[in-house]
């Protein structure tokens, strides 16, 4: 027992003043500890270590225990005997139990929590070669899926808690907004949120169609540097949750910064250089196999290939083009090897009433693509902390500071551009400039497909600037009672560009130059004044929170198109164009709330906590504003009782606990229940003219989400091993959803409550093992995995609703539907497809008249379990880190995407494509090829909408290996540096699929898979 | 100490629970207004009737914006895709998908102007800020506009729905009306706004009274009330407000004398119709191209054939294209706008209904009104059949390529099948009514979809 915690106590000879105790706390290596945490036990009598790791603490109680806490140390208890100074010697801490924990408005450890969140260090974070901090998170977290959309530099990441929660807004979009979780950094919610920053297109905003990314874009979490981040909590279930009322009805991610650390100041410099591939791909077709497929394409149509344009036979690649000529355009255009750059700097210390911390950060990711494309980001991080002499008084301040710029190509026809035949001609001459004629035939896409060298001249940029800032201001008004104020300022501000020039459009069809031009800014901020109330009355510790939100966010939209530039010197430029387009667009919300929790610990065995809401919101009509919301939860630490103890004496650790509340959601536009007009970009004959906005409805209110979890967390072997398991159920209901109608109403939509609920309901489990613990070796590992479930519980009156094709009740609210596939028929060669009557038609019926007609579901959109597994292994001065991700699902294989460019047209294919139906009789899996946009296009079209382009796309990736050495501590001293490490690490190495495509995770065939990268560093502390 | 904080407590929260209610009122939007403020005074309700004619100009080829004369001239035998871009080829091959999305845009698009129109007409007759005489102008012009789009609709679709209201509760799940029971409301709104608007605006961007004679001797006619249709058109004709231009170039210009109501461009800009057809180099293959069935339909010198019709050489062969509007880049200053009605239309209206009413001399002195102008030699009064087929063919020269008239009278002298399954291949006769949008039939299970699709 003592082995973990023991102390030296040294008894000297003893003076007068009995009652004042000093010490030294050291860790184990001898080094002195500043900021430990000493309090006398059972009073409310707390002091820290200052920079030389020294106390000094007036005693209340004559016979008096010590109690030692710090975030990274095993907590040390010491009776007092008289000694006057004491000598404590702090282990590290071998199990996360009693590791600090960020929690809603203050702090936690997972032993006394009765909420379900989650942390991830820093130190993971940094493990991993990523800019983004959301990308850190997948798989680390149970109940949170994590998408990177793009591999693309600063792409979107999207992410979600425990599910979809809310119907999609809009059904004639086919894609639902995610319900992302509110993220919180320092106190202060984050101005740009997760959404996307961007208004234009891009490589990393391709959009729908053959690109199939639905969601991808720039992501304003760039922003922060995970350099800069000490942790992310990841809060789900209501008790944690429902204190951030509304805002917190899909989830809550706390980021917290770095703050500096008592002690004398040190520099930390950490840099390392890296590169990345593509991530795999599949390989497409040589000359010699494209030219085999458009022949037996012409084959089957019964036709001689010819130069003759607009005849059917017309195939200028057959016979016009160098067919002996061969460029693999997808090694030419995403092939390169892009280069990561990443240098961090920091200063921190200070002593027992000031500290301060200051870091910089440089990150530079280029592009695989040809052309100077890059996104660079420099951040600077900024926090002081002060408290009186009396410690009455205290100020905490951080800032983060961003600023991001990411080049690229406006043109995501780019990602697609290896669909270029590979007899296609050379693309640019000598000079750079863009061929657009070759042999008679115009590279312009009427005969011949479009230069995609064009794209590369069609410049896009955006440039983002983040500031996020909190000002903590604390008062101890009296023992146990404290006051504090948060005044929060967060802003975002992005401008874009993106510019089509002259040089990159055929000149002879008198083109354009246009650019546009645009501007996003977000702006938050936040007061929060609270009361917190802490007392021990006997065996109960309360502590009581009451405290006000006032929130305001704003949201200024515009963009500035010039059409006409006579030349493309000019094209940065708004004025120099011969016309511009104008639009704007600005939203204002706020929100209040009064807000109040109480906390009761009994005994360290019975947890109670209460939390309620009043919430308004500007984005109801009036009288409709106000909701009251709240949770209740509740623990018990059951290895506490004597009677556990006595009959399972292996178990160490042993809690249930389970909480349910109500939280309500304003998710939505603002101004919604307003009828609302808007001003023409121009006049009209002289008249400047008003556009009708919305239906008018001033009647929705707060939609409401009621959650309900259990769980359990035990601990065996001295809590070697950590075992948690969770059930979850959320169902929200009384959904506010932009009510879909016939737009013979004048609008797509109403925005309204719909009777509709929708339940996510699952399991979370999680295993944390020291299997090895020597002091030269040692292995620890964590496994997590989540089965989720969502489901359309009700929906009233759904086949009359304009829903009606688009829900089922039952079924997933992401789920697809598509046309039963049912193979090649071998008698025509065409793509056949069971009816809703179980008959093969080749000519099935979309859903339509209310009804899915011939449509059945295909895919439930979401993966049946998924998680990741972390390992960590420690050999001496070196250490290894391998973390597994997984997941178990369906998704679109790449026939969905190849088969939106028709196989026999002019394009290339990959060479998996292969085993076409030739003649009739024959089994084949694929229709049959031709060179006419005939009835194999519109099968085609049938294909890509059928259950036979889903398939398996489960995968195990090895997403992180981090490989370190640390400089022994002898030498260290010797070279004067307090620590150096050495690191390689790698990022998404490879991956354990069945997929039948580019990457299982993003199911992207036209796009940019995650990177492959592999990156170098050295951290050094002085 | 604590007994004294209690009461602060109490205070500063009661302060601001009372402000709060203030806290989240956020009043208006900066950049918008709201239905109160827009129907204050007729300044402001003549900007929301800006708006209708705004968003119909800026929607790319939409209803009003030369998709009609684009999509239905390829429906019809006016037009020839050079490209194999699926979406036209659907209307060119009559083979319209019902996801098309031009088909979608001109269905979304006239039920938004609908929807203007219909908010317009609430909010004027509840204005407590308008005149009695603005109320009715402003009404009238409205009604103006719910008519054409209804027509427009009409003769696409057939029988559509037939919204008359603003409350989306009413007008979700309404099914469609009788083609009878639409041109009734046509009428009725004409009627109104011909009686309520007024004579003469001194611009064509508007509509006034005489608009909405000439719009109505159209619908007369299409309904067969020839006598009411000559009667309507005479109105335009004999008003001394239009007269036929010389040079048939100068037809489409903004000025031009001809033309009763277009809508204007702002500064600058040029037609999307003339932006899709004109090339805009002179070596280019134009997306389109005249159809060679309606090429070698016109007279030796005809003067809108070398004046409406150009021609390019690309690769060896010959592409004719409309050169009506012939605008295709910013320029500048604004030269064209989208005709949608014009005094040669009109002259042919009355043509037709006075030989269907038999007065033979009176429709061939119209005819040859409109042939002189093309220095073609007059058409001899002969028997009614002729001269009915003397106007048929003088519309379809006159009107190729406009705003759907050789689409709408194909259909409505029940020639489609006749003058189209010749020259169409895999034509039929359903293809005469456009498919409703397919996620329409399913946003409103009560909408049918039309036979064929």
């Amino acid at each position: 027992m003592k082995y973990f915690l023991y102390a030296i106590i040294l008894f000297l000879p003893s003076r007068l003043l009995a009652q004042t105790v000093t010490g030294n706390v050291r860790s184990a290596d001898n080094e002195p500890m500043p900021g430990v945490t000493v309090a006398e036990k059972g009073q409310n009598n707390i002091t820290t270590t200052d920079e030389k790791g020294q106390f000094t603490l007036k005693l209340i109680q004559q016979k008096a225990t010590l109690r030692f806490t710090s975030l990274a140390s095993e907590p040390l208890e010491i009776i007092y005997k008289g000694q006057t100074t004491i000598e404590a010697v702090l282990r590290p801490r071998n199990n996360s139990l009693d590791e600090v924990h960020v929690i809603a408005y203050g702090t936690s450890t997972q032993r006394t929590n009765v909420g379900s969140i989650t942390k991830v260090s820093g130190k993971d974070l940094m493990e991993q070669p990523i800019t983004n901090p959301l990308a850190g998170l997948e798989g680390k977290v149970p109940g949170l899926t994590v998408v990177q959309t793009s591999g693309v530099p600063g792409a979107s990441v999207n992410i979600q808690v425990r599910g979809q929660n809310t119907l999609n807004a809009d059904f004639t979009q086919a894609y639902a907004p995610i319900n992302q979780p509110l993220i919180i950094v320092d106190g202060v919610p984050y101005a740009a949120q997760n959404g996307n920053v961007n208004q234009f297109s891009s490589l990393a905003s391709p959009g729908i169609g053959p690109y199939n990314n639905n969601y991808g874009g720039i992501s304003p979490m760039n922003g922060l540097n995970p350099a800069d981040i000490e942790s992310i909590e990841v809060l789900r279930d209501a008790d944690a949750t429902a204190i951030y009322g509304a805002r917190g009805g899909n989830g809550v991610i706390l980021i917290t910064t770095k703050k500096g650390k008592l002690g004398k100041a040190t520099l930390n410099v950490n840099l390392n250089d890296g590169e990345s591939v593509i991530g795999h791909t599949m390989p497409m077709m040589n000359t010699q196999q494209y030219l085999q497929m458009r022949h037996q394409a012409f084959v089957n149509d019964g036709l001689t290939p010819n130069n003759i344009p607009f005849d059917p036979g017309y195939a200028p690649d057959l016979t016009a083009f160098d067919t002996t000529r061969y460029t693999d355009w997808k090694k030419y255009f995403l092939g390169n090897t892009a280069h990561n750059l990443n240098l961090n700097a920091s200063v921190s210390g200070g002593t027992t009433n000031d500290q301060y911390r200051l870091a910089t950060g440089y990150n530079q990711d280029t592009y695989i693509t040809p052309g100077d494309f890059a996104d660079n980001r420099a951040t600077v991080s900024t926090s002081l902390h002060h408290n009186s002499e009396n410690k009455r008084f205290s100020l905490d301040f951080t800032a983060d500071y961003g600023y991001e710029k990411n080049n690229s190509s406006g043109n995501p026809a780019l990602l697609a551009a290896y669909t270029l035949v590979p007899d296609y001609p050379a693309l640019t001459d000598k000079a750079g400039n863009l061929i657009w004629n070759y042999n008679g035939v115009s590279l312009d896409g009427t005969s011949a497909q479009t230069n995609p060298a064009a794209y590369l001249k069609q410049l896009y940029n955006i440039q983002n600037i983040s500031l996020n800032a909190n000002l903590q201001l604390g008062y101890k008004i009296v023992d146990r009672l404290t006051f504090r104020t948060s005044l929060g300022y967060s802003t975002y501000n992005s401008k874009e560009y993106n510019g089509v020039p002259l040089a990159s459009q055929n000149p002879e069809f008198s083109p354009q130059a246009a650019a546009s031009f645009g501007n996003n800014d977000f702006m938050t901020w936040l007061v929060e004044p609270q009361l917190e109330y802490k007392a021990s009355i006997k065996k109960a510790d309360f502590d009581v929170l009451v405290g006000n939100t006032l929130e305001k966010q704003t949201n200024a939209l515009s963009a500035v198109q010039g059409i006409g530039y006579s030349n493309d010197d000019l094209i940065q430029s708004i004025s120099g164009s011969a016309s511009q387009i104008a639009s704007d667009q600005y939203s204002l919300y706020k929100y209040i709330a009064f807000f109040g929790r109480l906390n009761i610990k009994y005994d360290n065995k019975y947890i109670v906590s209460l939390t309620g809401n009043h919430d308004g919101s500007s984005r109801f009509g009036p009288s409709r504003q106000f909701g009251n919301f709240g949770s209740v939860g509740g623990a018990w630490l059951f290895n506490e009782e004597k009677l556990i103890r006595k009959t399972l004496p292996f178990l160490s650790y042993g809690k249930l606990r389970g909480s349910y509340g109500s939280i309500g959601n304003d998710n939505g536009g603002n101004y919604q229940f307003l009828p609302r007009w808007a001003p023409s970009t121009t006049a009209y004959g002289g008249v400047p003219g008003y556009i009708p906005q919305n239906l008018y409805n001033p009647d929705f209110t707060w939609a409401s989400t009621k959650k309900l979890e259990f769980g359990i967390e035990l601990g065996f072997l001295k809590d070697r091993v950590l075992i948690s398991s969770t059930w979850y159920r959320s169902r929200t209901g009384n959904q506010l959803v932009t009510y879909s109608l016939p737009t013979q109403t004048g609008f797509g939509s109403v925005f309204q409550n719909e009777n509709a609920l929708v339940q996510n309901s699952g399991w979370e489990f999680v295993l944390h093992a020291a299997i090895i613990k020597k002091e030269q070796f040692s292995w620890n590992s964590s496994f997590n995995m989540t089965i989720p479930s969502n489901k359309l519980l009700a929906f009233a009156n759904l086949a009359n609703s304009s829903y009606s094709e688009t829900y089922q009740i039952g079924k997933p609210l992401t789920e697809v539907y598509g046309f039963r596939y049912a193979g090649v028929n071998p008698t025509d060669g065409y793509f056949q497809f069971y009816d809703a009557n179980g008959q093969l038609t080749e000519n099935p019926v979309l859903p339509q008249g209310g009804s899915f007609q011939d449509f059945v579901p295909v895919s439930k959109g979401y993966p049946d379990f998924y998680g990741g597994w972390q390992n960590n292994f420690k050999y001496g001065q070196f250490q290894l880190d391998v973390f597994l991700q997984y997941a178990k699902q369906t998704g679109m294989n790449y026939l969905g995407s190849v088969y939106s460019f028709l196989p026999g047209l002019q394009y290339n294919q990959p060479v998996a494509l292969q085993d076409e139906w030739k003649s009739p009789g024959q089994t084949a899996p694929l229709q049959v090829l031709s060179s006419q946009q005939g009835q194999a296009l519109s099968s085609a079209q049938n294909f890509i909408q059928s259950s036979g382009v889903y398939s398996d796309a489960s995968y195990v990736r090895v997403k992180t290996i981090a490989f370190s050495y640390t400089l022994p501590s002898g030498l260290l001293k010797k070279i004067q540096v307090q620590n150096l490490r050495i690191y390689i690490s790698a990022q998404n190495l490879f991956t354990i699929t069945r997929y039948r495509g580019n990457d299982p995770e993003t199911q992207i065939f036209y796009g940019v898979p995650p990177l492959k990268t592999v990156s170098c560093g050295i951290q050094t502390t002085f | 100490m604590k007994r004294n904080l209690i009461p602060i407590i109490c205070i500063a929260t009661l302060i601001m629970v009372a402000s709060c209610k203030k806290f989240v009122d956020v009043g208006l939007p900066k950049n918008q207004l709201i239905s109160s403020e827009v129907f204050a005074d007729s300044t402001n309700a003549n900007s929301a009737l800006a708006g209708i004619y705004y968003s119909a100009i800026s929607t790319y080829l939409g209803l009003n914006a030369g998709g009609l004369p684009l999509y239905s001239g390829l429906s019809a035998d006016e037009l020839t895709p050079t490209g194999s871009s699926t979406e036209p080829v659907q209307f060119y091959s009559n083979n319209i998908l019902s996801n098309n999305n031009s088909n979608a845009v001109f269905w979304g698009g006239a039920y938004s102007s609908i929807y203007s129109a219909n908010a317009i007409i609430q909010g004027v007759t509840a204005s407590t800020g308008i005149s009695a005489h603005a109320k009715l102008q402003l009404i009238g012009e409205a009604r103006f506009v719910r008519a054409y789009e209804y027509f427009c609709l009409l003769n696409l679709y057939g029988g559509v729905p037939l919204v008359l209201s603003t409350d989306y509760k009413t007008t979700a799940l309404m099914p469609r009306a009788t083609i009878e029971q639409v041109y009734t409301q046509i009428v009725d709104d004409l009627q109104f706004a011909e009686t309520n608007l007024g004579s003469n605006t001194g611009t064509n961007d508007r509509p006034n009274s005489l608009v909405a004679s000439a719009l109505l001797a159209k619908v007369y006619l299409y309904l067969a009330k020839n006598d009411l249709a000559a009667t309507e058109a005479t109105k335009v004709i004999t008003s001394g407000n239009y007269s036929l231009e010389a040079d048939p170039n100068n037809v489409f210009l903004s000025g031009s004398a001809e033309t009763i109501w277009q809508l204007d461009l702002p500064y600058n800009h040029f037609t999307w119709i003339g932006q899709i057809l004109v090339p805009t180099s002179t070596r280019a293959v134009p997306k389109y191209v005249i159809n060679p069935v309606l090429l070698n339909s016109f007279e030796t010198g005809d003067l809108r054939a070398s004046s409406w019709i150009n021609v390019n050489v690309a690769r060896g062969n010959t592409f004719s294209y409309p050169y009506k509007y012939k605008s295709n880049v910013l320029a500048s200053s604004t030269t064209e706008g989208y005709v949608l009605l014009r005094l040669a239309d009109i002259y042919l209206v009355r043509a037709e209904a006075e030989v269907a009413l038999g007065k033979l001399e009176d429709g061939a002195n119209d005819i040859n009104l409109i042939r002189a102008r093309a220095l073609l030699p007059g058409v001899e009064v002969s028997d009614a059949a002729q001269l009915l087929m003397a106007v048929q063919n003088e519309r379809r020269h006159e009107m190729f390529c406009e705003e759907g008239n050789r689409w709408f009278d194909l259909k409505r002298w029940n020639l489609a099948n006749a003058a189209l399954g010749s020259v169409k291949t895999g034509w039929k006769p359903e293809a005469q009514l456009y498919p409703i949008p397919v996620n329409q039939i399913s946003a409103n299970p009560n909408l049918t979809q039309n036979p064929g699709y």
